[in-house]
């Protein structure tokens, strides 16, 4: 036979084999990813049997931070390794469904965690204080990406500092509940320990300045 | 003998006519800009449709492309182009054979390489010219020193082209060779090579197999191998239907009769090569490779010499293509208009597109990274070199798909070692990744400024 029409045929089935293997891959993935899923909304329902254990039984608050502290880690847990996840498809531009659901349920996960952070703070004190980094995603924002890259260096200056970052144009209610809270009208947008908002590009110094109003302990330049 | 001369300002031999459907095989090719013009368009086109797609789809496209070119190579080389028989004639009488060595300014490598050339076993008679081509290093006086060869001087340096042909007017030699002043001939390549016009009376010229000369660093170590692949497994691929369009200068062998017939080498010309190369092939003439007829040339020490070099290639090849546009997809001239010139030239636009596609890329994200705030580097840099990641679960169709052209290429790698009677070391592996990731982008960018270049008219340099 030809050699083209043979390698005509052979790149017709090394192909369509090809694509078979990565179907199989793709339920494998898909699988791994309902398994997280599943993951974090147990954790959900976990976290709310302990409020409302913790309303029916009106016990001492500080009595449940043993568990919240528990709780949280089993959050950090389940939802980091979702942002990890989301940078590899945005890495390989796989920008899919599957992309979304993941990215749904990190959104959702860290609105957890930061809520129940400032929980955490209430009741059991410490010292880890907030810092969301608000930014836009339908619209291209430059300083936003500036933005998100300057804040963990301000994280290593200063020790108890946690960073989140939310879209402020999402459709999650959580997430537009907290862009109505904090009144954000333009990105990047920086809101420290729930109180201070600075909106637009904003300095390392003009952070720091916030952060150590508000009791943090940053180190005078960079380690 | 005269040689007759050609003319490269029409194209035709002196005192000849231009068979009909040649009249466009000057130098100055006829519409040369239009149809520069219009291979613009169609990158730009190109572009504008590859912007339109995600990158995915590009990708897969250029996958699946490659996976064909790649198979066909394969099926080529399992129809029997692997068969390493050569033809053992006998020979009565062995043909004398003039070696042709154009020098200028060559004084580290000339005299290596003349010694190389004495030293080659031949049972018939052996005539060594050097051409001098206007040297300034005073490589002369080191040459006139030794016995047994012609030396013939040019007050000015007038390019490889006139040396040799200058030389070839007064071979002796039934056969010439043509040798670059910076390559050394293994002791029995020429006996292994002239048999072959022997055996084919059509045969016109034959390639040498090109080998990289001592290499030392990981550029010229990277060349070795892609030297492997190229001269070895790809021409002895295309070799095998007939499909040759070059004939590279380190080496080559040629009729004498075929310059009296067709004209020297084009002057003018800065892939000479495979100027004469698909000049023969127009004029029904073959070309052959011999593998065991092993060659050592110098190769790029430096990036910037080696996108030096391959910017003469690619320049040159884009030139000799619209110089020979009759030849492309011309059924007459069997699988090199069918297969080698189309191929030659969709890899190449293939390869110029995706690598624009991905600059692009990375220039946009660096742009719009360092744009808002120059004053803090640590924070931009980590976010500019992003690659894919490595977690098998994130394999995505186009990366496995691409796996399987990286497969076979490990196929054509491995032949090539077996050509070259080479065993891979563990000093090839850090060339090899190097070969299949990063130095197919080098060699997009050079195609992409090769086309800039002849966009805009630049003048040639050697």
């Amino acid at each position: 036979m030809n050699p083209f029409i043979k390698a005509a045929i052979l790149t017709v089935i090394i192909v369509a084999l090809a694509l078979l293997v990565v179907g199989q891959l793709d339920n494998a993935r898909t699988a791994e990813l309902r398994k997280s899923i599943d993951k974090t909304m147990s954790e959900n329902v976990e976290r709310l049997g302990v409020q409302h254990y913790a309303q029916v039984m009106a016990s001492d608050p500080q009595s449940q931070c043993l568990y919240l502290t528990r709780l949280r880690q089993k959050q950090f847990d389940s939802t980091y390794p979702l942002a990890q996840r989301i940078q590899d498809y945005e890495k390989n531009n796989l920008l899919n469904q599957e992309y979304n659901n993941i990215k749904t349920n990190y959104f959702l996960g860290l609105t957890e965690i930061y809520l129940s952070g400032i929980e955490h703070h209430k009741l059991c004190g410490g010292n880890e204080i907030p810092i969301v980094l608000f930014y836009s995603e339908d619209t291209d924002c430059p300083d936003c990406r500036a933005q998100n890259r300057l804040l963990p260096l301000i994280a290593n200056r200063c020790p108890g500092v946690r960073i989140y970052a939310f879209p402020s144009d999402s459709d999650l209610t959580p997430l537009q509940m907290m862009t109505d809270r904090y009144k954000i009208t333009k990105t990047p947008a920086i809101v420290v320990d729930d109180k201070t908002k600075l909106e637009g590009l904003s300095s390392e110094d003009e952070i720091i300045a916030a952060l150590t109003a508000r009791g943090a302990a940053c180190a005078k330049t960079a380690n | 003998m005269r040689l007759r001369r050609y003319d490269t300002e029409t194209g035709l031999m002196d005192g000849s006519i231009a068979p009909k459907g040649f009249e466009r095989s000057g130098f100055d090719v006829k519409g040369k800009k239009t149809l520069i013009m219009l291979g613009a368009a169609v990158l730009v086109l190109a572009i504008i449709v590859a912007l339109a797609v995600s990158f995915n789809t590009l990708l897969l496209i250029y996958t699946v492309f490659m996976i064909f070119i790649l198979l066909i190579y394969l099926c080529i080389w399992m129809d029997g182009a692997s068969d390493t028989t050569e033809p053992h004639m006998p020979m009565k009488k062995w043909p004398d054979v003039t070696l042709v060595i154009p020098s200028y300014n060559a004084g580290h490598t000339i005299l290596e390489c003349i010694e190389a050339c004495k030293n080659m076993h031949y049972a018939g008679k052996k005539e060594i010219i050097v051409v001098d081509d206007g040297s300034t290093d005073g490589s002369i006086n080191e040459i006139r020193k030794i016995d047994g060869i012609t030396l013939m001087h040019k007050e000015k340096n007038a390019g490889k082209g006139a040396a040799l042909n200058m030389a070839i007017r007064k071979a002796k030699g039934e056969l010439v060779a043509c040798v670059d002043s910076d390559t050394y001939p293994e002791i029995h390549a020429l006996e292994r090579a002239v048999p072959f016009f022997n055996d084919d009376e059509k045969l016109g010229g034959l390639v040498f197999f090109i080998c990289a000369a001592k290499p030392k660093n990981l550029i010229q170590r990277l060349q070795e191998l892609e030297y492997w692949v190229s001269f070895g497994f790809y021409f002895k691929t295309i070799s095998f239907i007939k499909g040759l369009h070059i004939t590279p200068g380190p080496m080559a062998m040629y009729r004498k009769s075929i310059f009296i017939e067709l004209g020297g080498f084009d002057e003018k010309n800065i892939a000479e090569d495979m100027e004469i190369a698909l000049r023969l092939r127009r004029h029904g003439w073959n070309l052959t490779t011999c593998h065991t007829a092993k060659v050592y040339t110098e190769v790029p020490v430096s990036i910037g010499s080696l996108y030096k070099q391959r910017l003469r290639w690619f320049r040159g090849g884009i030139l000799n293509l619209f110089k020979y546009t009759d030849m492309f997809l011309n059924p007459r001239f069997g699988s090199l208009g069918l297969f080698t010139l189309p191929m030659m030239l969709s890899t190449g636009l293939f390869a110029a597109l995706f690598t624009f596609w991905m600059l692009s890329d990375w220039a946009r994200s660096f742009l719009s990274a360092i744009m808002p705030t120059f004053s803090n580097w640590q924070a931009v840099l980590p976010g500019i070199f992003m690659v894919p990641a490595l977690d098998p679960l994130m394999l995505s169709s186009t990366i496995l798909v691409g796996l399987v052209p990286a497969f076979i290429w490990g196929f054509f790698l491995w032949s090539g070692f077996h050509i070259a009677g080479e065993k891979p070391k563990a000093a090839h592996i850090l060339p090899c990744i190097c070969l299949m990731s990063v130095y197919p982008l080098f060699l997009g960018v050079t195609f992409l400024s090769a086309y800039a270049h002849e966009l805009s008219g630049r003048g040639y340099k050697w």
